[in-house]
């Protein structure tokens, strides 16, 4: 039987196909104005590669900010349930997800079951999500790819103070237009650890039990989940496919919620 | 552009009592239960009360919460809460972004609490009648107190400035009648009238009798399923603090008891018998005010009914019996100082805001709390912690909700319903721990 599971996140739709346990085929699109939309067209893209047809998939759950808007879906799941199911799937282990997306970050405390018993949201900021790098890499005009790896050769990360995207942009002009400027590699790394103190203090609110998976777009950039581990004390297990993991999980959903 | 206040525009007043007559004729064309059209009758009287005030020759009032408004009713003035008043009227005309723009531009920042930058924004677009009198309220809560300041300021108006005696001991209670006495002198002074004291220990039986009634609705609500609308406790929680002592909150919350005690005999919910009620909770602080329907939301998606309120309301069996209509003054010190929102800004957690929370688990039968965090109030969510371990030790799990009680720029109805999503599926975890240890 195969089912699927639609993210809909706010840059991105993802889509995945599982058929009896496996995982069978995967897309990721940006996102168009309407969910509704996104969520077919990720989907479509999602079994063009199996060759598959709609008809073929027994049952959809959406989730994800927009997942209310997805017609196609005959559920919809909150994201932390999602985060949840799929990062138990992936790592069985695991008690703890930390899901850093474009404007959302989730920390979810999981029981042996994989079943959540605690979440923490990030507040209303963009410099507790992944659009901050965004910000940042378009200030340093350095890609996010290599803001990543120019992290890595940071020998003093820079200390940032701000809370806030735009105070932050104003701090590292002061730093780049010092006497001294520091080097580049020493900003980007202070850029991530500026972020993973963020949400230090925000996976302080629930209990942080090993073994911990990092998912989201952000879990791609080595420099960040780096300054993440640092900041926690703890070695983060971050998956193949990071941004997929809501997905997964609203497809796991799918199936047992199939008639 | 600097604002400059823009003196008082009765159209507005006329718009609200208008939409709440369509409110009433709806709820009296499609009815859902008694006491939701108890609630709007008794608003709109509020209202009429204020917009023709001066026509009958009284003067008009405008008081911070916890301001005892008893007082003001015996004295024949029509008091106004300023941010229930200035705050739902904004909500009913949908002129809540105008009001909150208006308080920025004046120079309050955003930070500042929603209901408190509402009012002075509110006053600013002369929203309210002329205002002759205004009264402020200082303790915990120091919006609540500035914002009337801001209003009397604007206006050059003449105000008095009541003191919270920080603590419960007897010397404070005398302290805080002696300031009830010199703010009677000075209304009497500014108004000419003098205080009818037959008629103040009338507001006092009346406030007496309201809270055995709310004795009883707060008994009844052990029952299972609920007798009382999620939604109910703000309601109530309003008229409390608009019309207390007054016939017209006594009809209201009479109209609440009654309702409450025919479906918990009936073994109802007020939803109707095919209501299925799944999830007790606990709510905590005060939830965000312009999305009442976020708690309709939760009790028909998920059925989900708040059965404790322990910030709110449920202070009145300890309170019914302290209060005496012969020691007007004595009673409403120990009211206005013991009231629950005042006791948890301004007293150590552990005393009173934990027992207080704790206490309703085994009583009320409760799956989970919901923190109503507002996160532009500087005295509410900052023991948030504490409480979320001492009920994680009950086996009881806490959902933080960040808000601001009247500006949803903080946190959309959608954000929290997401949130509420992903709590349902830990109650469900917690709910078979409980069983697996019980056996």
């Amino acid at each position: 039987m195969k089912v699927a599971g639609i993210d809909i996140g706010h840059h991105t739709g993802k889509a995945v196909i599982i058929e009896d346990g496996k995982i069978i085929s995967q897309a990721l699109l940006k996102m168009t104005a309407k969910s509704s939309v996104t969520g077919e067209k990720v989907l479509d893209e999602a079994l063009h590669s199996t060759h598959l047809s709609r008809e073929e998939i027994k049952y959809i759950v959406a989730t994800g900010h927009g997942r209310r808007g997805v017609s196609i879906a005959q559920e919809s799941k909150a994201v932390v349930s999602c985060l949840a199911k799929g990062g138990h799937w992936l790592l069985p282990s695991a008690r703890t997800v930390i899901d850093v997306g474009a404007e959302v970050c989730n920390i979810i405390e999981l029981n042996d079951q994989g079943r959540p018993v605690d979440f923490q949201e990030n507040d209303k900021c963009a410099a507790g999500s992944g659009i901050f790098f965004e910000g940042m890499s378009k200030f340093l005009k350095i890609s996010l790819n290599d803001m990543s790896e120019a992290a890595l050769k940071a020998e003093n990360p820079t200390m940032l103070n701000s809370q806030c995207v735009i105070f932050c942009e104003q701090e590292l002009i002061t730093y780049i237009h010092s006497k001294n400027p520091p080097p580049v590699e020493n900003l980007i790394a202070g850029i991530y650890h500026a972020l993973a103190a963020r949400l230090v203090g925000l996976a302080r609110r629930v209990n942080i039990r090993e073994d911990l998976l990092l998912s989201g777009g952000t879990a791609r950039y080595v420099g960040f989940v780096n300054a993440l581990e640092k900041e926690l004390g703890l070695k983060l297990n971050v998956p193949e496919n990071p941004e997929m993991v809501p997905a997964i999980g609203a497809a796991l959903f799918a199936g047992e919620l199939c008639p | 552009m600097i604002l400059e206040p823009m003196g008082s525009h009765m159209e507005n007043f006329d718009g609200l009592i208008k939409t709440l007559e369509g409110m009433i004729e709806h709820r009296k064309k499609k009815p859902t239960v008694p006491s939701s059209l108890a609630f709007y009758e008794s608003q709109l009287e509020y209202y009429k009360e204020i917009r023709y005030a001066h026509d009958q020759g009284k003067l008009f009032v405008l008081h911070s919460a916890f301001a005892p408004a008893e007082i003001f009713f015996a004295m024949g003035l029509v008091p106004a809460h300023a941010s229930f008043s200035l705050g739902a009227m904004a909500q009913v005309l949908k002129k809540q972004p105008e009001c909150l723009e208006a308080a920025h531009r004046y120079g309050l920042p955003w930070e500042t609490c929603g209901a408190h930058r509402l009012v002075v924004g509110a006053a600013l677009l002369g929203f309210t009648p002329h205002v002759d009198l205004c009264v402020s309220y200082h303790f915990g809560c120091t919006s609540a107190a500035t914002s009337v300041v801001n209003v009397a300021k604007l206006y050059d108006l003449p105000i008095f400035y009541l003191q919270l005696p920080y603590g419960y001991r007897e010397y404070d209670i005398r302290s805080y009648v002696r300031q009830l006495e010199l703010l009677i002198a000075w209304l009497e002074k500014q108004t000419g009238r003098k205080m009818d004291w037959d008629r103040l220990k009338e507001a006092v039986k009346i406030e007496k009798q309201i809270y055995e009634y709310e004795r009883e609705i707060e008994e009844l609500r052990g029952c299972v399923p609920s007798p009382v609308k999620h939604r109910s406790f703000m309601e109530q929680y309003q008229t409390d603090m608009m019309m207390p002592g007054t016939p017209t909150g006594l009809h209201y919350y009479k109209t609440v008891r009654d309702e409450v005690k025919d479906f918990a005999e009936r073994g109802i919910h007020p939803l109707g018998p095919n209501h299925k009620e799944r999830y007790r909770v606990i709510s905590c602080f005060m939830p965000p005010n312009w999305c009442r329907s976020l708690m309709d939301w939760m009790e028909e998606e998920h059925g989900i009914s708040s059965v404790a309120e322990p910030h709110m309301n449920e202070w009145s069996a300890w309170l019914a019996d302290r209060i005496d209509p012969d020691k007007p003054l004595e009673s409403l010190a120990v009211k206005y100082q013991s009231h629950l929102i005042v006791r948890q800004l301004c007293s150590p957690l552990l005393i009173n805001q934990l027992p207080d929370t704790l206490k309703h688990i085994e009583k009320r039968k409760a799956d989970g709390a919901i923190y109503y965090a507002s996160v532009t109030c500087n005295t509410s969510p900052h023991l948030l912690t504490c409480l979320k371990n001492a009920l994680e030790k009950e086996k009881v799990p806490l959902l933080i909700l960040d808000n601001d009680v009247l500006d949803p720029a903080y946190a959309s109805e959608s954000e929290m319903r997401e949130r509420v999503d992903a709590f349902v599926e830990i109650m469900d975890v917690y709910k078979e721990k409980r069983a697996t240890e019980k056996g």
